[in-house]
C-alpha cells in the first residue's frame, strides 16, 4: 500500500482553475509565480514552479518553468535572511518541511493490521488515510507557493539575484548539453584508438599481400634451374597462384581500409565538429552572462542603458539560437551516423564476403591443379 | 548478396571472374587425367606408396594441422579429390623411388619438462610403427632427450658420411633456447621454442627412417627401440671442450675444401656443384620471403585482435542499441579473423619456413658428401703420385746400382699399386653413392616442398572458409543497424 503513495502525482487542477491559460499582465502583475505541479517521490517532493513575467531583459524569457525540491526553497530563504541589505525587510519565513511521516506510519500500521479487520473496515480506513495524505500534500504545496508569491510581490526582494536564479536556472537543459559533451569526449577517445588500430591492421594486411610478390618471384626463380620438370611446373603454378592471390588479398585490404578505416576517420572528424559546436554554444552562453552583468552595471550607473539592453538582447538571441539549433543538430548528427555506419558496415561485410569467396575459389582451383601435377 | 550499385565494385568483381575463367581454361588444357603417373609405378606390396613418413616431416606443424596422417596404411591410390573443399587433405604421390617395401613411421610428441633448476631438461616421446623384420616389435615408444638425438646424429655422421651419404641435418642446439628452458621464464616463448625443437627432432628422425641405409642402422634401431635411457654420449653438450674442438676442425675442413681443386671429369658432378650453389641462393631467398610473409600476417592478426578491443569499447559507450550491438559483432568478427590469421601464420611458419630452413641445412650435408668424394679423389690421386714417385725412385736406385734399395722400392711399389687400385675403387664407389644420394635428395626435396606447399594452401583454404563464414555471419548484424 505504501508504494501507491511513494510516487504520488497530485492533481492540483481542482484548485487551479484557469491557471494554465495565458495570464493578463496588468501593471502589478509583471511577475507571477505559481506552483503548477507537484510530484511526491519516495523521499522528497518536487515542485514545478512556473513563472510568467514581462520583465524580459532581466529574465531570459517571458514564460518558463523549473523543478525545485524543498531543500532549494530552504536555501533561498537562508540566502535572503543572511543578506544584510534586507535587514529592514520582513522576509517570508521558510515553508515547513513536507512531512508525511505520520500518514506513512498510519498506513503502515493499517497494512499490518490488514488481516485482523474486515474488508469494508479496511477499505474505509484506507480511503480515510489517503484523503488525509492528500490534504497534507496540498497544504505543503500551498505554503511553498505563498512563500514565493510574497517574495515576488516584495519590491526589494523580487530584484534579488538569487531569487532570479531560483526561478530560472534550469539544470536539465544544460544537463542535456553536459551529457552530450561527456559522451562525445569519451566516444571520441575510443573512436581514435579504433581508427589507429584499424589503420595499423590494414597496413599489415597490405604488407602481407605485397609479400606474395616476393614469394612469387622466388618461386619463379627456382623453376629456372630445376631439373625436375614436374617440380618446375609445380613451382611455376605456385608462383602464379601467389600473384593472383596477392591481388585478392590486396583488394580485401584496401576495401577494409575504405569501408572501415576511412569511415572511422570521417566519424572522428565529425565528432570533432560536434565538439566544436558544443564549445561555441558554451561561449555564447558565457557571452550572454557577461552581457547580463554589463546591463545591470549600466542600470546601476544609469549610463548607456539602452546599448547595454540591446547588447544583452542580442547575446541572448545568439545563445538561444545556437542552443536550439545545437540540440537539433546533435540529434540529427546521431541519426546521420547511424545511417552512414549502416551503409558502410554493410558494404564492408559484403566486400569481405565477395573477396573471401574469390580467395576460396582460387585456393580450391590451385590445389586441384597442384595435386594433379 | 545485394548487388552493389557502386561501379568500381562491379569492375573488381568482373576482374576476379576473369581471373577465374582463365584458370578454368588452363585446367582443361593441362590434361583431364586425374590419376598420376606415380600410381602406375607404385611398388606392388600393400599400398605403401602412401605416406611412409614424409607427411609427418612436413606436417609436423602443431595447431590445426589437420594433415596429421594416420599411421594406418589404408590410403587409397590417391587421386586428388576434385571436390577439394572437403577437410581431408589428399596426399601427393610419393615418387616411386622414394618408397620402400617395408614401412617405418616415426613420431616425436609430448615434450615434458623433467626436473628443476640447472639439471632440468625436456624429454620427448619417440614412437614408431614398422613392418621391418629387423625390428624386435611392430611398434613401441621410448623417451629421449635432446642430447640423445645429438648422440645419434654423431654416430650416424661418423659412420656414413665417409661413404658419401647425405646425413639429415642435425637438430639445432641454439644455446639461448636451452638456457631458457633451464631458467624456465616466459612460458609463451618457451612453448614456441619447445615446439620448434620437437618438430625439428621429428623431421630428423623421419628423414633417417626414409633413408634406405640409415633406417637399417643398428644404432638408429636402438634409439627407437631400447627401453630405458641410452648411455650418455660424450661431447654432445654445447659448451663441452670436445664440442669446441669440433667447431675448430670443421672450420679447418671448410678451408681445405676451398683450397683443393679437383680435376673434374664427370660432367654430372660439374653441373651439380653449380646447381647446389644456385639452389642454396634461391632457397635462402624463398625462405626469407616466406618468413616475411609469416611475420606480416601474424602482425595483421594481432592488430585485428587489438582493433576488436577498441570496437568493444565503442560498443560499450554507444547509446544506440542497434549500433552498439553491431560494433560488438564487428569486434567479434575481427577478433575471429585475427585469430585465423595468426593460426595460419603459425602453420606456415612451422610447415614452410622451418622446412626451407631444414633444406638449407640439408644442403650443407650435400656439400659435405660432395666433399667426401673430393677427398676420396685426393686420396686416390695422392696415392697415384706417390706410386709414380716410388717407381721413379726404384728406377733411380736400379740405375744407381743400389739393388737392395731397389728391392725395397719394389715392395713399396706393390703396396702403392694396391693403394691406387683401392683408391680408385673407393672413388668410383663413393661417386656412385653420392650421385644416387643426391638424386634421391633432389626427389625428396621436391616431394617435401610440394607436400608442404599443398598443405599450406589447404590450411589456408580452411582458414579462408572460416573467414568467409565469419563475415557472412556479420552481414545481417550490420544490416540490422537500421531495424526498428
Amino acid at each position: 500500500m505504501l508504494d501507491e503513495l511513494e510516487q504520488h502525482h497530485v492533481d492540483l487542477s481542482d484548485s487551479r482553475q484557469g491557471r494554465t491559460e495565458s495570464v493578463d499582465l496588468g501593471n502589478g502583475n509583471d511577475l507571477r509565480v505559481e506552483i503548477s505541479d507537484a510530484l511526491s517521490e519516495k523521499e522528497r517532493v518536487k515542485f514545478t514552479i512556473r513563472t510568467v513575467t514581462s520583465l524580459v531583459p532581466r529574465f531570459a524569457r517571458p514564460e518558463f518553468s523549473v523543478i525545485r525540491t524543498h531543500e532549494e526553497f530552504a536555501w533561498l530563504a537562508d540566502r535572503l535572511a543572511e543578506n544584510v541589505e534586507y535587514a529592514g525587510c520582513v522576509i517570508p519565513p521558510v515553508p515547513p518541511t513536507p512531512d508525511f511521516s505520520s500518514s506513512r506510519e498510519k498506513l503502515a500500521r493499517l497494512g499490518e493490521g490488514e488481516s485482523s479487520m474486515s474488508k469494508e473496515e479496511y477499505d474505509k480506513m484506507k480511503s480515510e488515510l489517503e484523503a488525509e495524505y492528500l490534504a497534507t500534500f496540498k497544504k505543503t504545496v500551498a505554503m511553498h507557493e505563498v512563500f514565493l508569491r510574497r517574495i515576488a510581490e516584495h519590491p526589494k526582494l523580487r530584484e534579488d539575484d538569487i531569487f532570479k536564479v531560483f526561478l530560472e536556472f534550469d539544470k536539465d537543459k544544460d544537463e542535456f548539453f553536459e551529457a552530450q559533451k561527456r559522451f562525445i569526449t569519451v566516444f571520441y577517445g575510443h573512436l581514435r584508438s579504433a581508427l589507429s588500430e584499424a589503420d595499423r591492421m590494414n597496413r599489415h594486411y597490405k604488407a602481407t599481400a605485397d609479400t606474395y610478390i616476393r614469394v612469387s618471384a622466388c618461386a619463379s626463380a627456382c623453376t629456372k634451374f630445376e631439373r625436375d620438370d614436374g617440380l618446375a611446373e609445380f613451382l611455376s603454378s605456385f608462383a602464379e597462384f601467389c600473384e593472383r592471390y596477392r591481388k585478392l588479398e590486396g583488394r580485401t585490404a584496401s576495401d577494409s581500409d575504405l569501408k572501415l578505416a576511412d569511415t572511422l576517420h570521417y566519424y572522428v572528424s565529425d565528432c570533432n565538429s560536434a565538439k566544436d559546436l558544443l564549445y561555441r554554444r558554451a561561449r555564447a552562453l558565457a557571452d550572454f552572462e557577461s552581457a547580463n552583468k554589463e546591463l545591470e552595471k549600466a542600470r546601476a550607473k544609469g549610463k548607456a542603458v539602452q546599448k547595454a539592453e540591446a547588447d544583452q538582447e542580442a547575446a541572448f538571441n545568439t545563445f538561444n539560437t545556437i542552443s536550439e539549433a545545437a540540440r537539433a543538430e546533435l540529434i540529427s548528427f546521431k541519426q546521420r551516423w547511424v545511417a552512414y555506419l549502416h551503409k558502410n558496415l554493410t558494404e564492408l561485410a559484403e566486400l569481405q564476403i565477395k573477396h573471401s569467396r574469390g580467395q576460396v575459389q582460387l585456393l580450391t582451383q590451385t590445389l586441384e591443379r597442384l595435386r594433379q601435377g | 548478396m545485394e548487388k552493389s550499385s557502386d561501379n568500381s565494385e562491379d569492375d573488381i568483381f568482373a576482374e576476379t571472374n576473369e581471373t577465374v575463367d582463365v584458370e578454368d581454361v588452363d585446367l582443361n588444357s593441362s590434361g583431364a587425367g586425374v590419376s598420376t603417373p606415380a600410381a602406375t609405378a607404385a611398388p606392388a606390396p600393400a599400398a605403401e606408396k602412401l605416406e611412409p613418413s614424409a607427411p609427418p616431416a612436413v606436417a609436423s606443424a602443431p595447431p590445426a594441422a589437420a594433415s596429421a596422417p594416420p599411421a594406418a596404411a589404408s590410403a587409397p591410390a590417391a587421386p586428388p579429390a576434385s571436390n577439394s573443399s572437403s577437410g581431408g587433405p589428399s596426399k601427393l604421390e610419393l615418387p616411386a623411388s622414394l618408397a620402400f617395401e617395408y614401412l617405418l613411421t616415426v613420431r616425436v610428441t609430448n615434450p615434458e619438462k623433467i626436473g628443476d633448476g640447472m639439471g632440468a631438461y625436456v624429454a620427448y616421446k619417440v614412437s614408431f610403427s614398422t613392418t621391418i623384420p629387423a625390428f624386435g616389435r611392430p611398434e613401441g615408444s621410448v623417451r629421449r632427450r635432446f642430447s640423445d638425438f645429438l648422440g645419434l646424429y654423431e654416430k650416424l655422421h661418423e659412420k656414413y658420411l665417409r661413404d658419401g651419404f647425405v646425413i639429415p641435418p642435425k637438430p639445432e642446439k641454439s644455446v639461448v633456447g636451452a638456457t631458457k628452458i633451464k631458467m624456465s621464464k616466459d612460458s609463451v616463448d618457451e612453448d614456441h621454442f619447445v615446439e620448434r625443437r620437437r618438430a625439428q627432432l621429428e623431421r630428423f628422425l623421419v628423414r633417417c627412417s626414409d633413408h634406405p641405409v640409415l633406417r637399417m642402422d643398428p644404432d638408429f634401431r636402438e634409439f627407437l627401440e631400447h627401453d630405458g635411457d641410452l648411455p650418455k654420449s660424450s661431447g654432445t653438450r654445447a659448451l663441452s671442450g670436445a664440442g669446441v674442438m669440433r667447431v675448430f676442425s670443421s672450420i679447418g675442413s671448410s678451408v681445405q675444401r676451398m683450397t683443393y681443386k679437383m680435376d673434374e671429369t664427370d660432367q654430372w658432378f660439374e653441373d651439380k656443384n653449380q646447381e647446389v650453389h644456385q639452389l642454396e641462393e634461391h632457397l635462402r631467398r624463398l625462405h626469407s620471403s616466406i618468413e616475411a610473409l609469416v611475420n606480416h600476417r601474424r602482425e595483421y592478426g594481432c592488430m585485428a585482435e587489438q582493433f576488436a578491443g577498441s570496437a568493444n569499447m565503442i560498443s560499450s559507450v554507444e547509446e544506440n542499441t542497434n549500433l552498439s550491438f553491431a560494433f560488438t559483432k564487428l569486434a567479434e568478427t575481427e577478433e575471429r579473423v585475427g585469430r585465423l590469421q595468426i593460426e595460419q601464420a603459425d602453420s606456415d611458419y612451422y610447415g614452410l619456413a622451418e622446412l626451407l630452413h631444414d633444406h638449407l641445412a640439408m644442403l650443407e650435408s650435400v656439400r659435405a658428401s660432395l666433399y667426401e668424394r673430393v677427398r676420396a679423389y685426393k686420396t686416390w690421386k695422392d696415392a697415384e703420385m706417390a706410386l709414380t714417385k716410388k717407381r721413379e725412385e726404384k728406377v733411380r736406385n736400379e740405375l744407381g746400382g743400389k739393388a737392395d734399395k731397389a728391392a725395397a722400392c719394389e715392395a713399396a711399389t706393390r703396396e702403392l699399386e694396391g693403394q691406387v687400385e683401392r683408391g680408385q675403387e673407393a672413388f668410383d664407389k663413393i661417386s656412385a653413392t653420392v650421385r644416387s644420394e643426391l638424386e634421391r635428395y633432389d626427389l625428396r626435396r621436391g616431394y617435401e616442398l610440394k607436400t608442404a606447399i599443398v598443405a599450406s594452401l589447404e590450411h589456408q583454404l580452411r582458414q579462408q572458409q572460416c573467414v568467409l563464414e565469419a563475415w557472412e555471419a556479420y552481414l545481417p548484424e550490420a544490416k540490422r543497424i537500421l531495424a526498428a
